[in-house]
């Protein structure tokens, strides 16, 4: 089949303009701020501020990671990882803005290594906040059954399944005579299976109860949801109250 | 609630209004909606995931990130991140009374006007 070819200068041309629009630099009288090709969650480029230092150049991030995570209530996340991810960098942390001093020779890998750290911190607070413990779901997951079913959530969380073992369980609701089991799973492996295990044992009752997974995202389960799914109903934490309240018929 | 973020240092420039969701029981907080203003990091970038609005796209310093490009509405919840998707906007905004303006339409806020024109630090130095 006929193709239009690129021409090695296209290329180039392409190549050239796409890296020009990679890093950016724009100067305010002494103060110079760089964009990096590094993206925040927010999709904003990591930015610095370069300055003259007595012994050469400042470069600091004016303290915008750390505003950018307090603005969702996530400062305190700034504070517990910021050593973890400088440990072994040359820059340091002062009033919640991260820093480092450079020389001529060395100003481009300074901004590379507060750019990178910036970055860093970031997507390890934002990956944290994604990476919800089954603990901290099944949490949340009671407070919500709580507002949607009020007192017909029990206080129990056990449940006896057809072989007698006693399986700790997240929540049990009890509406207009039927009973249903919710249980929190993350996406690892080991709640899956625990899970799983769980439902199939009490599914296997006389009178089974309705069983609903929860779970903060199906697709990271991928291929694992059918695991789930076999036995169970698998809603997503976010869903709206009446996907809760039909989960339990 | 309404949350606005100016730097004192950056007159005239690098101003945020959006919603904010507080979850009352969790205390979590995640925005909605959000109108960046002539931001110090001079532009947004969109991410190129399978599926979502405007793949890739490019924006100026002022971009409006707005909630419908931000809601997945058949699994009834927010994209990951930090509102990730936005787009340029309509006209140029060139005074914070019109950025102003512009967020109180876009965000559906009558009364936007109570929101008082940030305290900035005017030095030699910006006006350059």
């Amino acid at each position: 089949m006929a193709s239009n070819p690129i021409s090695l200068q296209t290329v180039a041309d392409a190549v050239n303009e796409a890296v020009e629009g990679l890093v950016s630099s724009r100067h305010f009288g002494h103060t110079s701020y760089v964009s990096l090709p590094m993206f925040g969650p927010d999709g904003s480029p990591v930015t610095l501020r370069v300055t003259s230092d007595m012994t050469g150049f400042r470069v600091d991030d004016a303290g915008s990671t750390y505003r950018e995570l307090d603005r969702l209530g996530l400062g305190r996340s700034f504070s517990a990882n910021a050593r973890k991810v400088m440990e072994h960098e040359d820059i340091s942390v002062v009033d919640h803005i991260i820093v480092a001093f450079a020389d001529q020779g060395d100003l481009g890998r300074a901004i590379s290594d507060v750019g990178l750290a910036c970055w860093s911190l970031m997507e390890k607070v934002y990956r944290k906040l994604g990476d919800t413990s089954e603990t901290d779901l099944a949490e949340d997951l009671r407070e919500r059954l709580e507002l949607i079913f009020g007192p017909s959530l029990e206080h129990k969380q056990e449940i006896q399944g057809a072989s007698s073992t006693e399986w700790a369980v997240s929540a049990i609701v009890k509406v207009d005579g039927r009973m249903a089991v919710f249980q929190a799973v993350t996406d690892h492996a080991n709640s899956i299976y625990r899970a799983s295990a769980s439902f199939h044992d009490i599914a296997s009752l006389q009178k089974p109860p309705a069983l609903v997974a929860v779970v903060k995202d199906k697709e990271e389960l991928g291929a694992k949801l059918g695991i789930l799914s076999q036995v169970a109903r698998v809603i997503e934490q976010n869903q709206s109250d009446e996907i809760f309240r039909k989960a339990t018929m | 609630m309404l949350h606005g973020e100016a730097r004192s240092d950056m007159p005239n420039m690098n101003v945020g209004l959006e919603l904010v969701y507080k979850n009352p029981l969790t205390k979590k907080r995640f925005a909605l909606a959000r109108l960046d203003w002539k931001s110090w990091k001079n532009q947004h970038r969109n991410k190129r995931r399978k599926g979502w609005p405007l793949r890739g796209k490019l924006c100026g310093e002022t971009h409006y990130h707005a909630f419908e490009l931000n809601y997945v509405a058949d699994k009834e919840k927010m994209r990951p991140g930090d509102l990730p998707v936005a787009d340029d906007i309509d006209g140029e905004l060139q005074t914070f009374e019109s950025l102003r303006a512009m967020a109180g339409f876009l965000l559906g806020i009558n009364n936007i006007e109570l929101v008082k024109r940030p305290p900035w630090e005017y030095t030699e130095e910006m006006e350059l």
